[in-house]
Parts: C-alpha cells; sequence; structure tokens
C-alpha cells in the first residue's frame, strides 16, 4: 500500500507542515515509525490489518503502531481515493498507560477523512527522508 | 519503494540507528511472516495455536509488528506447526536488509515439507555456496513455486531465500 500524509496548506494553497514528515520525534520514535511505513508500504491489505494496523471505534479509521521509547499511535483511512492501494494518516497520536493522546484522535481522524473526501489537496505520499533533509 | 535502501544505507553510518533498525525489521518481518504462512495455509489463529501448543491469545500479539519478546523455544513451535525449518544465524546488515526488507506475501511464503518442490519427484536441492545466486538454491524445472521464488530472487537481486526452504 502506498502511504499518503495529511498536510496544512496556507491560505494560497502551500504546504505549511506535513502530519508524518513534520512530526517532531525523538531519533528511537523517529526510525520505528520509519520501519511501521515500510512495512505498511510492502504489505497487503490483509496482512496489514491487525499487525501493522488495527480498526478503531470510529468507522473507516485506523491506527498503526510504531514503538520506541513512546508508543506512537497515527490515526489513518484507507484510501480515500483508491481504497485497496492507499492509506492516508490523519492525525498524530500516542499512547501512555492505555490513554491515548489526544483522547479525541479517533474523532479528528474521522472528520479529516471527511475532508479530504472533499479535498485531495490535503495529502501528500510519504516519502523517507532523514531529519537533515526535510526541506519542502 | 526505491527509497528505502538508499534511505537505510544512510541511516546505518550510525551505530545505534542500525542497531535499531535490524531489531525493529526483523521483529516486524517475523510477525508478518508468521501472519502470511498462517494466512497461506488458511489457518485461523485459533488453529495455529493448537498446532504449536500455544493459547489463542499468544497468537495474535506475535503478529503485531511491534512484538518484541521472542523465543526461540517458541519459534521451533511455530515452525514445526508449520513444518518448516527454523533459520537462526548472524548477517552482515547488506544482507541484512536483503533479506528482511522484502514482506511481500510471494516472499514470505513458503510450503510445507509435503509440498516442498526440492523433495517432490525431480527436484534438487543446489547447495548454497554462492549468496548472489539464490535463484540456484532451488530447482525444479516446470514448478509454479520455483518459478515464483526464482522471480523474487531475480527482482531483488538478493539471496533472502538462502536457507528459508529447509
Amino acid at each position: 500500500m502506498i502511504p499518503y500524509e495529511y498536510v496544512w496548506l496556507s491560505p494560497d494553497g502551500r504546504v505549511t507542515e506535513r502530519l508524518l514528515k513534520d512530526w517532531p520525534l525523538q531519533d528511537r520514535e523517529r526510525r520505528a515509525l520509519t520501519v511501521m511505513l515500510f512495512r505498511l508500504f510492502r504489505t497487503d491489505w490483509r496482512q496489514a490489518v491487525g499487525s501493522v494496523i488495527f480498526k478503531e471505534k470510529e468507522a473507516a479509521i485506523y491506527y498503526a503502531k510504531a514503538t520506541g521509547d513512546v508508543q506512537l499511535r497515527p490515526r489513518l483511512c484507507r484510501g480515500p481515493s483508491k481504497p485497496n492501494d492507499e492509506v492516508t494518516f490523519l492525525v498524530r497520536a500516542i499512547e501512555k498507560g492505555n490513554t491515548t493522546i489526544p483522547a479525541d484522535a479517533a474523532k479528528v481522524a474521522a472528520w479529516r477523512f471527511q475532508e479530504l473526501r472533499a479535498n485531495d489537496a490535503l495529502r501528500r505520499r510519504y516519502r523517507p527522508m532523514p531529519p537533515q533533509a526535510t526541506t519542502e | 519503494m526505491q527509497d528505502e535502501r538508499s534511505f537505510l544505507k544512510a541511516e546505518f553510518a550510525d551505530q545505534k540507528a542500525r542497531e535499531q533498525y535490524a531489531a525493529d525489521l526483523l521483529d516486524s518481518y517475523i510477525a508478518l511472516q508468521i501472519k502470511t504462512l498462517r494466512q497461506q495455509r488458511k489457518w485461523s489463529q485459533k488453529k495455529l495455536a493448537s498446532l504449536a501448543r500455544k493459547h489463542q491469545s499468544q497468537i495474535s500479539p506475535m503478529e503485531q509488528i511491534d512484538f518484541r519478546s521472542w523465543k526461540i523455544s517458541t519459534l521451533r513451535q511455530l515452525a514445526k506447526a508449520f513444518d518448516l525449518a527454523l533459520v537462526v544465524k548472524f548477517e552482515s546488515f547488506g544482507r541484512f536488509l536483503d533479506e528482511v526488507l522484502p514482506v511481500e506475501r510471494a516472499a514470505l511464503e513458503r510450503p510445507s515439507f509435503a509440498d516442498d518442490p526440492a523433495f517432490q519427484a525431480g527436484g534438487t536441492v543446489t547447495p548454497a555456496s554462492d549468496a548472489t545466486s539464490a535463484s540456484r538454491l532451488l530447482t525444479f524445472p516446470g514448478n509454479r513455486s520455483n518459478i515464483r521464488l526464482r522471480q523474487m530472487a531475480a527482482s531483488s537481486g538478493s539471496a533472502y531465500l538462502r536457507g528459508t526452504d529447509g
């Protein structure tokens, strides 16, 4: 599957921030996130669900697992345009002691999922980049 | 993702980084292979648990990429359940990447002994003396599984099949 990430746009349509690429993480978490994304890229949907990504209570929303010193649990959706081939990461989230931070991560993800269905410009394809090369 | 290897090549320059990537890539590789092998055999987690003499609740975490608590004794039980050989070895980082980066279904599936082309009439097992010649490890003319194995080896340019087919 091809991973995409939600992006924030300026009023003139320029990307000001990317969900995964600009997520401020320690090296250990960034590496764990990278491995998770590599695995997602090389697996099909049946392999990935239950191993890399997991169903959320909110319809159409999933969370991914990447474990460093902090448990990363970003929220994502299938597609939305090609649900068998693409996923889009929608919300940054972590888990501490069975509590998700932010607590409303799944709801925000569901809201952004609808937003994305109306405007595909709000996402970009994710590509791995070391932190020193994160310029647009 | 063609970027994977070049990205990791840069990252592996740092010792801490390559140690973590090696651990995370290996853990996730094993988890995904267990799941893929189970799906290849059309088994439920309950059935695999029964065959591996584990509780069903132990199988689900082992199929998740963040599972860290591997024991060789458990992996041996799973290998026995799948009727496969278990391979544990030390490897250079470069060849390690050849082996653990591909996790597509075709790269992870393995035939049980009964379906292993190397042990069927006319099949041969070639000694793995040349690590760059994964396509020569198994030879069984006309066998579909073998053709797929050779295609995988050719496309990866690697020897990641070496020693994993019993």
